[in-house]
């Protein structure tokens, strides 16, 4: 996007933009430039019919709004967590491995931290073989664990 | 009486004793495993007394380490000429014998007296769980293992998935984009 590099330049000569906590969706110069509002949680969908592709974004009811604990910051629910809790570890995970940003789950920044070490330890025992990125050369993952050297035997951590 | 008698049978015979490997510390279990190969759980035990059991270990291929040890762990050996100097780490060690890294460390455990060949001779060591059946029909009783087995997230059904409680929800402005799923590079 063309749009999105020319307000980041807009922004780096502004040094006090970061001391403002705007949500970047609604109403903040750091937002990306779309044709239509990008509120609410939507899933993207696009329909090919006869040289007419329409693009949709669907509301969408969350699934998880049953299961959620309401104290939201996990400092506060003092639970004693260990790399092998991946229940809990894979909730902060997108599809492909990555971390989801703070602004999105809402925990303090010392949780944030230690969530990034546990995630780290649990990827490194082969705990979510599924919840992984891709490898860097493009081959496929052949089981849970690495196949390089030391790294394809069993660790575990303290 | 008889039972009295029977126990002491018991304690004289060598039992033969059963222990998983699978996602054990190999360290840890070699300390554990000497005691049964020394006979230390036994009322009787005495250092000049040859009272060890023999203790069958399978799955040795499987053992863990802790953290990176299994680069930073290193076994030296001279040969006593010059140049004869090398170190070997324990993953290299492993791959070229996976029984290698548990009988090193129980042997370096056991006491260095003229008793240790023959408790190094009743450890069994087996990469796998292909065991052959003249040992097998031997052991009577397995030996706990050290470590809980950590459970994978894909090992999870997705009920499971599903009904355990989640820590936040997605927030309104949330945007699950199908081309989020797998990100290429």
């Amino acid at each position: 996007m063309a749009a999105s590099s020319a307000v980041r330049h807009f922004c780096r000569n502004i040094p006090n933009i970061a001391k403002i906590r705007i949500p970047l969706s609604t109403s903040s110069p750091l937002r990306e430039i779309h044709t239509s509002t990008r509120c609410n949680l939507r899933e993207i969908k696009e329909e090919t019919q006869a040289d007419i592709t329409v693009v949709e974004g669907i509301k969408v009811k969350s699934d998880r709004a049953d299961n959620v604990i309401k104290d939201t910051c996990l400092c506060k629910l003092e639970l004693d967590m260990k790399y092998t809790d991946v229940l809990i570890l894979s909730q902060f995970l997108r599809p492909d491995g990555c971390m989801l940003p703070r602004h999105v789950t809402g925990v303090c920044a010392y949780q944030q931290k230690n969530l990034k070490k546990l995630i780290h330890k649990a990827q490194r025992a082969g705990l979510m073989p599924n919840l992984r990125p891709d490898r860097r050369d493009g081959k496929q993952r052949q089981g849970p664990m690495s196949s390089w050297k030391w790294k394809k035997y069993n660790v575990y951590f303290e | 009486m008889a039972h009295n008698r029977v126990l002491q049978w018991s304690t004289m015979a060598r039992t033969w004793w059963l222990f998983d490997a699978q996602h054990q510390c190999a360290f840890r279990s070699a300390s554990m495993l000497i005691k049964y190969l020394q006979g230390k759980h036994k009322p009787i035990y005495h250092p000049l007394s040859d009272v060890g059991d023999h203790v069958v270990v399978i799955n040795t291929a499987d053992v863990a380490m802790r953290e990176d040890y299994w680069r930073k762990f290193k076994y030296f050996h001279h040969t006593r000429y010059p140049g004869g100097f090398s170190v070997t780490s324990a993953w290299r060690l492993h791959e070229l014998d996976p029984t290698k890294v548990l009988h090193k460390a129980i042997y370096s455990r056991l006491p260095g007296n003229l008793l240790r060949p023959n408790m190094m001779r009743r450890l069994h060591l087996y990469p796998n769980e292909n065991v052959p059946t003249e040992i097998l029909a031997n052991v009577s009783d397995q030996i706990q293992q050290i470590q809980p087995i950590p459970k994978r997230l894909d090992q999870y059904t997705e009920e499971e998935l599903a009904s355990f409680p989640k820590v936040f929800d997605w927030p309104e402005d949330h945007v699950r984009d199908p081309g989020q799923t797998k990100r290429k590079r």
